[in-house]
């Protein structure tokens, strides 16, 4: 099966968010449970992403060497080719599908809390019921994974009246947005760029940007957690030696004992 | 009046004891293992010694009055072995089967009546 | 205490030396009553094959044991201190290694597996295999406290990455501490020269001859131990033919 992905060409988004309604109306999610809207000085709301908000658009001010440029990102889960989220997830909520969705299964979550926690984007948030038991889900942009596996588009692509969000074949998207970035270029956008084709094992969320990716608040370079690696290659399968070994020993000591030492002679 | 030595560990029975001992008018000096209680006979010489057994090791208190039977200076020290050991094996053998110069056992947790009284007539029996 | 073995033809006896006072006793057992629970629900986390167990509401319900045996378990050292500190602190000491360890660890293969009883130097209180467990436990119970609270509380309060180091210190406080607990139940349970350690746990006393044996620098003193010893290598190098 082919690796979907969504492309968003940043230099054509205007920012009219009604992607974020799209998302909350499909998804069920609250409109100001979590985001009670209070002027910050900026249009940018929410404030930031929650278990009510998969998706934002963040503004940005940004004073480039092509002049002053008004920055529009488009946040939400990165669906990463190698996803931290699912390698830490102890229950299997988090898959990562053949089509490279990484889905998530609200009724398998046990909230421990695990992916928001290594996710090198900070995407995943914790809908905490109650912090004394734990009891919480997580929550995050699921590429609207019903509608997809449907045929249909995702709510967010599906409403964009600017025609800045696409979705299909990765490499199809890729190819549109290489296509775009040497076209920014010529009408002097000089810093545009792709960004997502070959971070973290390629991530399914693609971004057109004109100015660098740092400009955005999006690490240039995002790592895989080397402590997700430590924890799940090398201590775990450490862990498990530690204790076959341990209880081999025993059992090996207990039978060599029988034999050596008799009970009658126990003082 | 007389000068008694209380060896214990237990820092809370030695100030029960020694409270019970000063209202009686004795005076009152302690020592917290057995190594200590001996310096401090043979600095102090007391009339008499109040011992607990299990004190820096389980042996501790039995050693002590072995010791202090040995030494020409102490051996006429009467003593009494205060332990929480139950049983009449305890009074009448050691716990390494070896046997023991004490004068008197007292067990805990202590009566002080008793432990008054028994004070009295071992410091009687050393006088006469 | 006298007391009649089946295949032996005389009835021993056995005269009983405390040990473990009762809160001694008590917190041992509190703390073995937490640690278990605690580590079968880590566990469910941390083993991929338990994942079915780590689903859903079963999972947020052991989850939630989890936390509440945490508090117990960290509590417990505390309270423990509040009625007894100076039991505790002499506990603490007897654990802190001293030169008795080395010549444990060179005569423990010989003890231990073949029996030998004169390759062993007259051991304390606890010997250096005792000491290992208690400063593993101690250690663990720092590790887990100063890792599990801020995992509990901490969410979205301390940064990210500072959380990824927490959650490895768990894991890696839960391995040592779990596989020390495994040897701790077998020597405890099921070895035949150990007899003692557990009846001493559950009622507080132990026998006088077994002390003896077993942790001869506590029962008969530095020097008396050393020269019972000395004499009984001297038995066995004879025996042996040397």
């Amino acid at each position: 099966m082919a690796r979907l992905a969504m492309l968003i060409d940043e230099s054509q988004c205007t920012a009219c968010r009604g992607c974020q309604v799209a998302c909350k109306q499909w998804n069920d999610r609250e409109g100001w449970l979590y985001s009670r809207t209070r002027n910050r000085g900026s249009y940018e709301n929410p404030p930031d992403l929650s278990p009510q908000t998969w998706t934002r658009i963040k503004f940005t001010e940004y004073e480039g060497p092509d002049g002053f440029r008004w920055l529009f990102l488009k946040e939400g889960c990165m669906h990463c080719g190698d996803p931290a989220c699912v390698a830490v997830c102890p229950t299997g909520a988090l898959k990562q599908q053949p089509n490279g969705l990484v889905t998530f299964e609200r009724e398998l979550c046990n909230g421990c809390g695990y992916c928001t926690q290594f996710c090198p984007f900070h995407i995943p948030r914790l809908e905490v019921v109650n912090p004394l038991t734990g009891e919480a889900k997580s929550s995050k942009c699921v590429f609207c994974q019903d509608r997809v596996t449907n045929g249909l588009l995702p709510a967010c692509v599906k409403t964009c009246p600017a025609k800045a969000l696409d979705f299909g074949d990765r490499d199809e998207m890729i190819a549109k947005g290489q296509e775009r970035v040497k076209a920014l270029k010529a009408r002097g956008y000089t810093q545009a760029n792709l960004y997502g084709v070959d971070q973290l094992g390629g991530l399914g969320r693609l971004y057109v940007l004109i100015a660098p990716p740092e400009a955005y608040g999006l690490p240039a370079n995002p790592q895989y957690p080397a402590l997700a690696n430590v924890w799940q290659k090398i201590i775990q399968p450490l862990g498990n030696v530690a204790f076959g070994a341990t209880l081999l020993g025993i059992l090996g000591a207990f039978l060599f004992v029988r034999r050596k030492i008799r009970m009658e002679e126990v003082r | 009046m007389a000068k008694i030595l209380v060896v214990d560990d237990d820092p809370d029975f030695v100030n029960l004891t020694r409270r019970i001992l000063q209202r009686k008018g004795y005076e009152v000096l302690t020592a917290a293992s057995g190594q200590q209680a001996l310096a401090v006979m043979r600095k102090e010489k007391p009339d008499l010694v109040l011992l607990d057994i299990m004190m820096s090791y389980i042996l501790d208190g039995l050693d002590v009055s072995r010791e202090m039977a040995q030494d020409p200076a102490l051996k006429d020290v009467p003593v009494i072995m205060v332990t929480s050991l139950t049983g009449a094996r305890a009074e009448a053998a050691s716990l390494s089967g070896e046997y023991v110069p004490v004068d008197e056992w007292i067990h805990k947790p202590i009566d002080p009546d008793r432990l008054l009284a028994r004070i009295e007539d071992a410091l009687k029996g050393k006088a006469g | 205490m006298t007391v009649q073995l089946k295949g032996r033809a005389e009835a021993i006896t056995i005269q009983w030396i405390p040990k473990y006072t009762t809160l001694e006793r008590a917190a041992h057992w509190l703390h073995t009553a937490t640690f278990v629970p605690l580590a079968i629900t880590g566990m469910i986390l941390y083993f991929p094959f338990l994942q079915p167990l780590a689903q859903g509401p079963a999972g947020m319900t052991f989850r939630l044991i989890h936390r509440v045996a945490a508090v117990i378990f960290g509590l417990l050292p505390i309270v423990y201190f509040i009625f007894q500190p100076r039991r505790l602190i002499l506990n603490i000491r007897e654990f802190l290694p001293s030169k008795d360890d080395i010549g444990w660890l060179k005569g423990a293969p010989a003890y231990y597996l073949l029996g030998r009883h004169e390759a062993m130097p007259p051991q304390g209180r606890f010997n250096a295999g005792e000491k290992m467990n208690g400063l593993i436990m101690i250690v663990a119970w720092f590790v887990f406290g100063l890792t599990g609270v801020p995992m509990w509380f901490g969410k979205g309060v301390i940064p990210p990455e500072v959380f990824r180091w927490l959650v490895v210190f768990h894991d890696l406080a839960m391995i040592v501490s779990v596989c020390m607990f495994l040897v701790h139940l077998y020597l405890a349970v099921a070895h035949p020269l150990m007899w003692a350690g557990l009846v001493s746990m559950r009622f507080g006393v132990t026998s006088a001859e077994y002390a003896a044996e077993h942790h001869a620098k506590w029962y008969y003193g530095p020097k008396r131990a050393m020269e019972i010893w000395e004499a009984k290598k001297r038995e066995a190098a004879q025996k042996g033919g040397h």
